[in-house]
């Protein structure tokens, strides 16, 4: 699933329709909701399940034109805003589930249910991001996809995978330079971080 | 936190597994433009991850409700500094003086489009000013402070060849006195000097200015100097310098 860019044939930006959005144009949010609610969607779908994903999509778009200022053009596109937001909405969740499954004395342990990384790759629809993520050393794919996916923090993923905490936080980071540039075209470095 | 710290914790806060020193890294993040750029390119990275997943059917009645609540609950008289936030680390001249215009008409619907038409304007350019910041493409070069600064104070000058955006952003800067404010300046091969305009500050002391019209391919300095208005050339000494070598 690929969203339409900006810079396609539907030539008002984002920001220019949030702006129209909050001064109360009915239109201008349904044209925002018609570009990010079904990735919105089913991005949540993925993580937290239907029913909370519709509460998820609803709460971010309410707080989009009550908090207007959430969105800072200075830190990424809407739209990458927009889905950044949605995601955090969705590991606040399965993280408050798992607190309230009874893991109050280890907040930060691993999803008792988890599915394994490849798994989570091979149900990507996208064939580019799944090729992307199959090129990255499976420390560093295993890594990203159950932060990415599975919503596990650093030290969840960590006492998941069972090693340091640093050697976790490595993996993350060395994979998510490594995809980048992958996503980005880029020849990257087998220094930074393909191979680990 | 230190900026190299800061840096190496952008990924795994992008990814959302950050699970300590989130708040100090949101504060480094308010004041340091590197480490912003880096965060907007990680999350553009992650946008995509959150993108690839099998597509889910969108409950019809889901658009519906979104739309009624959300304009039922919008804010009746939207401020307009609140509208402004997001422009607040990335002022620039022209969405200043269209503010200004702005704030100076009274009520009415002409002067709320007039706002409108201001914000539209200013984050069109702010967006503009994003797509060189996050491009790999760009060249950044380090405006260096002059020895009365102390070593903090530093600016980046961001310009890519083909593209008629150029980026000038100081950090760290110490509050200018009463009067005076901070400009930008570029000098050009045959030695003329360009002005990018005032950079206004935040309370973190970063601020940035945005020039359009020209790619910097023949700019061969570019420094920040600090004076009491606008004029043709720097006054004075500059604050925060580059030179080609």
């Amino acid at each position: 699933m690929t969203l339409e860019r900006r810079e396609g044939s539907d030539a008002i930006t984002d920001a220019a329709l949030l702006a129209s959005a909050v001064q109360g144009d009915r239109a201008a949010l349904a044209r925002l909701y018609d570009r990010y609610a079904a990735p919105a969607y089913s991005l949540a779908v993925r993580l937290v399940g239907a029913a909370p994903a519709e509460d998820v999509v609803h709460d971010t778009f309410m707080a989009l034109v009550e908090r207007p200022g959430t969105f800072d053009p200075a830190r990424g596109s809407f739209r990458a805003w927009f889905m950044t937001s949605v995601h955090r909405r969705c590991l606040t969740l399965l993280r408050s589930r798992q607190r309230l499954a009874g893991e109050e004395s280890l907040p930060e342990s691993p999803d008792p249910d988890p599915e394994p990384a490849e798994a989570l790759v091979q149900r990507l629809q996208d064939a580019t991001v799944r090729a992307a993520l199959e090129t990255l050393a499976p420390p560093q794919r295993e890594a990203l996809v159950l932060a990415y996916y599975g919503g596990l923090s650093q030290t969840a993923l960590a006492a998941r995978l069972g090693v340091p905490l640093g050697t976790v936080k490595a993996r993350m980071r060395r994979g998510l330079l490594a995809l980048r540039g992958i996503l980005q075209g880029e020849r990257v470095d087998e220094s930074e971080g393909v191979v680990e | 936190m230190s900026h190299e710290e800061a840096l190496s914790l952008v990924p795994i806060y992008a990814l959302g597994a950050l699970d300590e020193d989130v708040e100090a890294l949101e504060e480094h993040l308010d004041g340091c433009a590197v480490c912003g750029a880096q965060l907007a390119t990680y999350l553009e990275t992650t946008s995509r991850l959150g993108e690839a997943v099998t597509q889910a059917p969108l409950p019809p009645r889901l658009r519906e409700r979104v739309l009624t609540s959300a304009m039922a609950s919008r804010p009746r008289r939207p401020s307009f500094l609140r509208l402004m936030q997001p422009l607040s680390r990335f002022a620039m001249p022209a969405a200043a003086v269209l503010v200004v215009v702005a704030i100076g008409l009274s009520g009415g619907l002409a002067a709320q489009q007039r706002q409108l038409h201001a914000q539209q304007t200013a984050l069109a350019l702010d967006e503009q000013g994003l797509a060189l910041l996050t491009s790999t493409e760009t060249t950044n070069e380090r405006l260096n402070p002059a020895p009365s600064l102390g070593s903090e104070p530093h600016g980046h000058w961001y310009h890519r060849p083909g593209v008629s955006t150029q980026v000038v952003v100081v950090e760290f800067m110490p509050a200018p006195p009463a009067g005076q404010s901070y400009y930008g300046w570029l000098q050009h091969r045959n030695s003329s000097w360009q002005p990018v305009g005032p950079i206004p500050l935040n309370s973190q002391g970063y601020g940035r200015s945005i020039l359009l019209g020209s790619d910097g391919s023949d700019v061969v300095a570019v420094e920040v100097t600090r004076q009491t208005e606008a004029s043709a050339a720097p006054l004075g000494e500059p604050l925060l310098r580059w030179a080609a070598s």
